[in-house]
């Protein structure tokens, strides 16, 4: 039989197959055991990225949780991608420019630059994840199911001491007064005494925080510097309420009893051949009506009587020249030179508030020490902080600083300083029916002899003038005026509230300028449901 | 009794198994982006496997000598549809390989004659061959010419020179010219991919089938030339030449560093990447390549030692058939079709072949591929029956 098929053919098919398989086969070990790592990261380098995921910033609330700042999702700055994870947060600012200069702004990359939003960016940022994304050969990305991701721990929220209602009302009343004056700028901060919980923080001109960049750059027709929060980012010479310092040394010490005559009623003495007077001439003053009528010569006499060093520590103990430890970026915590170096006049200067300066948040917290009876209390700005689940992680308590007077000595001098309001200087600012203790301020600015930049135009304008005031004071002036008064029974439940225009031009005394403002903001807001019940039905009109 | 080879059954449904498994892990991404449902692919390749699996077992139940019996009508049409999809399909990516029926009630039947051309081919071939009853050149072919054995009496040896001339002249002639026109019509198409399957099977069954060797050399020589000239002439496939030898084709680099991504154990069912955008049409042409990245080594291993087990098989049912030339041939050609496009779709997904489109067979998606490969194991499972029919008796 003749053999059909040839075996030896078909083997050496067979064996170049097997060979076949083999070259393959060692190929595979080749790429896939030889050069795994290599091709591994390749491929996981062209087909994926990771993408950082950034939480949604915290809110920032007011103390009745109203919303002052929230984030939410901005579709016109979603970036590439098929959409999810490029969307980018806005910033929003919903009561728009109320209290902008306290809270502050972000920046275009989300992260905050001034105020609270500057201060607290740790806790309002919270922890950014990522995700891993698919890329596709053009470098588009996609979600895909499969990547593995961190999700963002959303942020913490911050709840501020602020009432939003409050602050509104002092940002009208001053918005007003700082137009109507013609001022360059103003400020008013109003806390609690009792707790050194600030209620609000204003400062005009403002910033719009959710459009900063476009926020006006002038004011009065003169260009001003907008974001600073001048209740804590500007030191002044605060005039005659630093008196507070005088007299608290004065009662502290008891010096002298109230009914003595401090001052004969020459109106003026003369310090090292500068004659300081009085702005009317009066009669003999008694210390109350020193304090009252806010006579600079009787206060020059009451210094010589305090002497140097405890004015200066008394000045020190209401926290004068020291930061009060408030948790916002840039204080100005002033000036307050050490007594070796006064000179006699410089002395005499400081017993009426000038030659030395401070921000209006330590004025405000000298005069808390009066109303709370005796104690320097730190300010406390936030209220609360929550964690992202809306549990509270942190309550601010009342942090005191130092016992500075008695409680009798601080009610005695309460009483003198409720007569500023209804007998002397700070007449304007009386409401009938409610007990205001308070204390007025002028001071005139320093112009400075040197060429400086960043002088506002209003002393810019003094020193073309009058080339002979350049080195000394001029009659531009800073006014102030801080007052508190009780809205209940306890230490707790008072208001005070410290006022500063700079550069009024229509007026210039501190109860001309100040004291109807502070009136207004006093009725406005003891009309407000969370004071209101607790004050005396009387009052309420 | 009869009794089919389990094992080609067996190897067949795991290669099914995974092939199915892997059409939805390559498809799955895509299609879920450009149809909506992950499953697309997937269940439109459950049609042609469920027609596939009824397919191959009618088959099998079907004498394989009836094939030989109408061979030349099986190439017939063969050539008939090859000509109509030149003339009447419209082309996809800029090759026309597709007959589609896209009336009301025929929505998305399509099939590609040159997959049902690779076994028209084998039959062909096999038949053509196995008429001669022994060596082509060296004995009578006293069947095939119709006349009755005579025995070898040295007297008719002009006789038996002068057939085998005749021989020479035409039945030669005429196997070079059928499969000559069957090859062109696949390369206009043009599918390079399973041309070059089949060239390289045609070969194999020529030489199995005792073909003279300086013949089979100059078979070669053209085939060779042939194709040469059709790579200079299609700037598609010269393209892909070049690209192989500067290793700077995009494809095969995807494919590579899918492949070489995968590991000893691979990235895990579903988890490859080469698949999502970077490798185009990943479930047909590249699916290799998603086996290497997420099965790893061990699987493209068992993959393709599976493949050269399904050839030896083949080899082994054909071996104990060789009492039948053509039984012997076809069980031959079938098992070498299947491991030679096999080995030519790995060769190409890990680089070591110049890319060229053809699928993994009963594994990559397509519907005509896979029907065309079960029914050849259908006619193999048939022949190992045969094969204990003849032992019987």
């Amino acid at each position: 039989m003749n053999k059909q098929v040839s075996l030896g053919r078909v083997g050496l098919v067979l064996a170049l197959s097997i060979g076949f398989e083999i070259f393959i086969l060692t190929r595979l070990v080749s790429l896939q055991l030889f050069q795994y790592s290599k091709f591994q990261t390749r491929v996981s380098q062209q087909s994926k990225t990771r993408v950082k995921v950034t939480p949604v910033r915290g809110r920032i609330y007011d103390r009745f949780m109203r919303i002052l700042a929230t984030s939410l999702p901005d579709p016109s700055s979603a970036s590439g991608g098929d959409g999810q994870a490029g969307i980018k947060s806005k910033r929003v600012y919903p009561l728009n420019d109320l209290a902008g200069n306290l809270l502050g702004f972000v920046g275009r990359d989300g992260s905050g630059l001034e105020g609270i939003e500057y201060e607290f960016d740790y806790l309002l940022s919270g922890n950014s994840g990522w995700t891993d994304l698919g890329k596709t050969p053009s470098g588009k990305l996609y979600p895909y199911p499969g990547y593995s991701r961190v999700s963002a721990q959303s942020a913490q929220d911050i709840v501020l001491t602020i009432d939003a209602d409050i602050q509104a009302i002092a940002e009208e009343s001053l918005k007003k007064r700082v137009n109507s004056m013609r001022a360059s700028s103003g400020s008013v901060v109003i806390l609690n005494p009792g707790t050194g919980e600030i209620l609000a923080m204003v400062t005009i001109p403002c910033i719009n925080p959710g459009n900063w960049a476009q926020s006006k750059r002038t004011l009065n027709g003169l260009p001003t510097i907008l974001c600073k929060n001048r209740a804590l980012q500007v030191q002044f010479e605060p005039g005659s309420t630093f008196k507070i310092i005088p007299i608290s040394a004065i009662v502290e010490n008891e010096l002298v009893v109230f009914s003595d005559t401090v001052e004969d009623g020459t109106g003026e003495v003369t310090i090292e051949g500068k004659t300081i007077h009085d702005l009317h001439p009066h009669g003999p003053l008694t210390f109350t009506e020193a304090v009252w009528k806010s006579s600079n010569v009787a206060f020059v006499y009451l210094a010589n009587l305090i002497g140097r060093k405890r004015f200066y520590e008394a000045a020190r103990a209401f926290g004068f020249g020291v930061s009060t430890g408030i948790t916002l970026p840039g204080e100005a915590r002033g000036s307050l030179s050490s007594p070796d170096n006064w000179s006699d006049l410089e002395f005499a200067n400081l017993a009426f508030g000038q030659g030395m300066s401070c921000n209006l948040l330590q004025l405000a917290l000298a005069y808390s020490v009066i109303a709370n009876g005796g104690i320097l209390l730190e300010p406390i700005i936030i209220k609360e902080i929550l964690s992202n689940k809306g549990k509270v992680i942190y309550t601010a308590k009342p942090i005191k600083v130092r016992k500075v007077l008695s409680e009798d000595k601080a009610k005695k001098i309460k009483e003198l300083l409720c007569g500023v309001i209804n007998e002397g200087t700070g007449i304007l600012a009386k409401i009938p029916g409610l007990d205001i203790a308070g204390k007025t301020g002028t001071s005139q600015k320093y112009i400075p002899a040197r060429r400086t930049s960043s002088l506002s135009a209003p002393l810019r304008q003094a020193k073309r003038d009058g080339a002979d005031k350049a080195g000394g004071y001029g009659d531009i002036y800073t006014v102030t005026f801080v007052g508190f008064f009780s809205i209940g029974p306890s230490t707790n439940e008072q208001i005070l509230i410290a006022c500063l225009i700079d550069e009024p031009k229509v007026l210039h005394l501190g109860g001309q300028v100040c004291g109807p403002m502070f009136k207004e903001i006093a009725q406005k807001t003891i009309r407000l449901n969370p004071y209101r019940t607790q004050m005396d039905t009387e009052i309420k009109g | 009794m009869k009794k089919t080879d389990k094992g080609i059954l067996l190897i067949t449904l795991i290669l099914v198994g995974i092939g199915l498994i892997m059409v939805y892990s390559s498809s799955a991404f895509s299609s879920l982006r450009v149809m909506n449902t992950s499953t697309f692919f997937f269940k439109k390749q459950l049609i042609p496997l469920g027609i596939g699996v009824v397919l191959c077992f009618t088959v099998s139940k079907i004498d394989y000598r009836i094939w030989g019996k109408y061979s030349y009508l099986i190439l017939g049409i063969t050539i008939l549809l090859l000509f109509w999809v030149l003339l009447f399909s419209q082309s996809v990516h800029g090759t026309k390989r597709w007959i589609r029926f896209s009336n009301s009630s025929l929505k998305w039947i399509s099939f590609q004659p040159a997959e049902f051309a690779k076994l028209g081919v084998i039959i062909f071939i096999a038949n053509f061959i196995s008429r001669q009853t022994d060596g082509p050149l060296r004995r009578s072919f006293s069947e095939a010419s119709g006349q009755a054995n005579h025995s070898a009496s040295g007297g008719l040896y002009t006789q038996y020179v002068s057939r085998r001339i005749n021989f020479v002249k035409f039945r030669g002639l005429y196997l070079s010219i059928a499969l000559a026109i069957v090859f062109l019509l696949i390369a206009l198409e043009p599918s390079f991919g399973v041309l070059f399957a089949i060239c390289v099977t045609c070969l194999i069954i020529l030489f199995l089938g005792n073909f003279r060797i300086t013949w089979l050399l100059l078979i070669f020589a053209g085939v060779f030339g042939a194709g040469f000239l059709l790579i200079n002439h299609s700037p598609y496939a010269k393209l892909r030449m070049a690209n192989f030898f500067s290793h700077e084709g995009y494809q095969l680099r995807q494919s590579i560093y899918g492949i070489g991504a995968g590991g000893l154990f691979g990235a895990g069912l579903g988890n490859g990447k080469a698949k999502l955008f970077f490798l185009p049409e990943p479930h047909t042409d590249f699916i290799f390549s998603i086996i290497g990245e997420e099965l790893g080594f061990i699987g493209c291993a068992i993959v393709s030692v599976l493949f050269l087990i399904l050839l030896i098989r083949g080899i082994k049912i054909g071996i104990r058939q060789q009492a039948d030339k053509f039984g012997f041939l076809l069980a031959v050609g079938i098992s070498f079709i299947i491991f030679v496009s096999a080995g030519i779709h790995i060769g190409v997904t890990c680089g070591i072949l110049p890319i060229t489109g053809i699928p993994l067979p009963f594994i990559s998606f397509g519907g005509s591929n896979l029907l065309s490969n079960l029914i050849g194991i259908g006619i193999l499972l048939n022949i190992s029956r045969q094969r204990q029919r003849t032992e019987d008796r």
